[in-house]
């Protein structure tokens, strides 16, 4: 069997997924490498293919001329994973979709505004067809290794569709609402292994939502542990733009 | 036990858990580690804490791991099973989690005995802690009287306040106490003080008033109001099922080695307050409402696991109520559903 | 001691989630979907299953899935099962080839045992099946068609969304021109222009069928849609619940009773099925 070809590609991002993916140890690098062939990937090697197995996306689209760009590589790529948050949700970057154009453009360039496009931020998913998704700001490096060899063997791609407040009591955490903190736990997706309750803070929810989050329960929740509704939006909106309308609608 | 009463004080207690530890066994007891208090395994018998405070997890997690290997192959088509045990004492068990235990023991051991659970849980040597209160105004043990054990552990320890009464379950019990443990026989029943303390602890505490006939009342109650109103409130995160000492419903997967070369057939927790639980090929959902699962899992303790383990199934250990930020109680649900709530009983 | 502590927890000696090594020795495309599998046991034991038992069939690496047995029980080590590509295992081993080696455990369940089949003895014999529903029932079909004489009729009903769907073609076809007390119908949801048969959904077959219900034994599987329909067309014409037996479908991972995924309300389906008879699960609100 033919190693299938790999490629990264980024868009508006850190490029920290993909930092992230790389973060092995040098002797699971090998294995990795025995299995797939990176053919693109901007931070370690610069090599080009014309057909891709499978492209991780990193970023999120903000500009227009990007959406051609993304076109080509769905075109020539077999499975497309959108890969970290910003590829999956919008990410980081879609906080500017709560302002004015004018607004962040000037904050960002306050000499010269318009020298750069820029549009409403985008989830790969909004421009083009989406096979799999590896979620999370940054994505586990671990979950990523799971979902090539997922992808390697001609499994569906292995992402958790339960909430983090799993992976909390496998933990054996104090929950966060017991520490007088708020968090979204209950209703994102796990496979981060609760990293940030487990580490002192609270789930803001870069991993997105599970498939059938009851989202009214969650804001009955941190109602009900003192957080208004402005708060509650603020505090969360970081990765849930989309989820903000619904907890309007909960309201 | 003929007449005979045995005791062991504190520090013998303490000297017999240290040797169990220096003869190289593992001695898992309630413990702190950082923030939190659970059970887990200690190195020192002054590392274990007497005093109860309630654990996010029971003590299942011991013979039902969070992911177990259960197979291991190699990609040329060599099998073999996978049953890691190793000999273990479970010290400082309470009645509820006891009740928890034999309930996984007859599950476990049924018809075709689960390999892997019988080969940790027959290594294993547990040592129950009584309780002489309620441990906190979410526990509700004393709803189907799990407060006390008639099996479950194979020695138990009484807390008289100066040292421990024994009540011995096993003949394995009965041979480990006197291997570790130097204790003193007694002729007069020195029980007898604690059970009294026990039982006045519990005295304002009644059983659902109901509690045999719950399978029946369950059954007849498919319909009730409470299955919407309660599971409207689910947030379907699973916490209730992760924390019960009886939900052992798992999942099995294959994984791969990254070099593909070779893999392992991993069991996990599964949840069936999840909503992917009842997914079928086609992804038809049998059970897809919150409330659905929420009856489903209510009625696993009260109703259909209860009348074939002839004993409630739920052992009000309370730990899915303090994990509950909607207020969900299989208490709750119980008394609304015998009408117990509105009647004030 | 306590009498309770008589619970033997000793492990036993087989090990339940361990497989037994199998070779495929035949493969037939049936439909786009389905194939055919003949499976060799390499430890040259007969699979010992009854029909309406299922297997769990791993592939290492990729996992396990409940497949029905689709042949009657036989004294070689060989059987039969039909598998559409469903999910990650049904597809990998759509991509095997004669020779590969898979791995089972099973047989598993409660399939069509001697009580039943003695019930059965001078009845009329209707088995409805649709779609996939077929496979399961295959087994115990093939095993009333050696011996037809020992029932008063033999009815097949069988129904698929659109004609390149049927399975079984031949043998179909064979069973169709045995005469007898057989007969067997065909129906589709939606014909094209080379089906010549009847059109409808499965219960449009049933009026066509006379039978008396006092003396019928109904036999049920197709997807759980089906059912419904079917249960309500049948106990209408006056059959007895207790007549009507149904092999259902589930996501089984353990196959032993242990993982909860077949639950339906206290049953596992696993072990007290996946046949049922329909008088002991009608008010089981999970079933269907």
């Amino acid at each position: 069997m033919a190693k299938p070809k790999v490629a990264f590609f980024d868009f508006a991002s850190c490029e920290g997924c993909q930092l992230s993916a790389i973060d092995l140890a040098p002797e699971q690098m090998l294995d990795l490498l025995n299995v797939v062939d990176i053919v693109e990937f901007r931070e370690a090697i610069s090599e080009k293919a014309a057909k891709y197995d499978i492209a991780l996306i990193e970023g999120s689209i903000t500009r227009d001329c990007d959406v051609p760009r993304l076109q080509d590589i769905r075109n020539r790529s077999k499975v497309l994973v959108a890969f970290g948050a910003c590829a999956h949700t919008g990410g980081i970057n879609a906080l500017k979709n709560f302002q004015k154009k004018e607004d962040y453009q000037k904050a960002v360039y306050p000499t010269d505004p318009l020298k750069y496009e820029t549009t409403v931020t985008r989830a790969i998913s909004e421009v083009v067809q989406v096979d799999a998704f590896i979620p999370g700001c940054p994505i586990n490096t671990m979950e990523f290794v799971r979902i090539v060899k997922n992808l390697v063997l001609g499994k569906r791609p292995d992402i958790p569709d339960y909430s983090v407040c799993v992976e909390c009591k496998k933990n054996e955490n104090i929950c966060v609402y017991e520490k007088g903190m708020h968090c979204l736990g209950p209703v994102i997706r796990a496979g981060c292994d609760a990293k940030c309750p487990s580490n002192g803070g609270y789930c803001y929810g870069c991993r997105g939502t599970v498939t059938k989050p009851n989202l009214h329960a969650q804001k009955d929740v941190m109602q009900k542990y003192n957080l208004t509704f402005d708060q509650m939006t603020d505090q969360f909106k970081l990765f849930l733009q989309r989820n903000r309308e619904v907890f309007k609608n909960a309201g | 036990m003929n007449g005979k009463f045995r005791k062991i004080s504190k520090k013998d207690l303490l000297i017999g858990l240290d040797r169990i530890i220096n003869d190289g066994r593992k001695l898992a007891a309630l413990t702190r580690k950082g923030e939190k208090v659970l059970y887990d395994y200690v190195t020192k018998s002054d590392e274990i804490l007497m005093q109860y405070i309630p654990t996010v997890l029971s003590p299942k997690k011991f013979f039902l791991p969070q992911d177990e290997v259960i197979l291991e192959y190699t990609t040329k088509g060599k099998v073999t099973a996978k049953i890691e045990a190793e000999s273990m004492v479970l010290f400082g068990i309470k009645p509820c989690d006891l009740h928890g235990i034999k309930i996984l023991d007859e599950a476990f051991a049924e018809s075709n005995g689960d390999p892997n659970y019988l080969a940790k849980r027959e290594k294993s040597l547990i040592i129950g802690l009584d309780c002489s209160r309620l441990c906190d105004e979410k526990a509700f043990c004393y709803k189907v009287n799990a407060q006390n054990i008639t099996t479950g552990c194979d020695f138990m320890l009484h807390n008289t306040g100066i040292d421990f009464a024994v009540t011995v379950y096993t003949e394995k019990g009965a041979e480990q106490l006197d291997k570790y443990f130097q204790t003193e026989i007694k002729s007069e029943n020195i029980l007898d003080d604690f059970n009294q303390a026990k039982a006045a602890a519990f005295s304002k505490f009644g059983t659902f008033k109901q509690l045999k006939q719950l399978p029946e009342i369950f059954e007849n109650n498919k319909n009730h109001s409470v299955w919407q109103t309660e599971g409207d409130k689910c947030l379907s995160c699973g916490s209730c099922i992760l924390v019960c000492p009886t939900c052992y419903c798992f999942d099995v997967a294959d994984e791969m080695a990254l070099n593909l070369k070779k893999g392992e057939r991993i069991r996990r927790w599964d949840a069936c307050m999840l909503n992917s639980f009842a997914v079928v090929a086609g992804n038809d959902n049998f059970r897809e409402e919150p409330k659905d699962r929420l009856k489903h899992r209510i009625n696993r303790k009260f109703n259909y696991l209860m009348k074939k383990h002839g004993e409630s199934v739920c052992v009000g250990c309370g730990r899915c109520v303090r994990a509950c930020l909607v207020n969900i109680s299989p208490k709750t649900i119980a008394e609304t559903i015998t009408g117990e709530l509105s009647t004030g009983g | 001691m306590n009498s309770n502590n008589k619970l033997n927890i000793k492990p036993k000696d087989e090990n339940l989630y361990l497989p037994e090594k199998a070779t495929i020795t035949k493969i037939k495309n049936f439909t786009d979907k389905e194939l055919f599998f003949e499976l060799e046991l390499q430890n040259n034991k007969p699979l010992g299953h009854i029909p309406g038992q299922f297997i769990q069939l791993s592939i290492l690496g990729i996992g396990e899935a409940p497949i029905s047995i689709s042949s009657p029980p036989g004294a070689d080590n060989k059987f039969e099962i039909c598998v559409r590509a469903v999910g990650d295992v049904t597809n990998k081993l759509h991509s095997f080839n004669v020779g590969d080696e898979i791995f089972i455990r099973g047989p598993f369940g409660h399939g069509f045992d001697d009580s039943i089949i003695q019930k059965m003895y001078r009845k009329h014999i209707l088995f409805i099946a649709g779609g996939i529903g077929y496979v399961p029932l295959r087994s115990l079909i093939n095993k009333v068609l050696k011996e037809p004489e020992l029932y008063e009729k033999i009815s097949i009903l069988y129904g698929c969304k659109t004609p390149d769907e049927i399975m079984y073609k031949e043998e179909i076809a064979e069973v169709a021109e045995m005469g007898k007390n057989i007969e067997f119908l065909k129906t589709v949801d939606h014909g094209d222009e080379n089906w010549t048969g009847n059109t409808g959904v499965i219960t449009t077959l049933i009026p066509q069928v006379k039978f008396n219900p006092l003396n019928t034994i109904a036999i049920i599987a197709g997807p759980p849609v089906m059912y419904k329909f079917v249960l309500i067309s049948l106990i209408n014409k006056g059959m007895p619940k207790s007549n009507i037996y149904m092999s259902l479908e589930r996501r089984m991972k353990c196959g032993v009773g242990k993982c909860g995924h077949c639950k339906m309300e206290g049953i596992y389906v696993c072990k007290e099925g996946p046949v049922f008879n329909y008088a002991d699960i009608e008010n089981n609100e999970e079933v269907l």
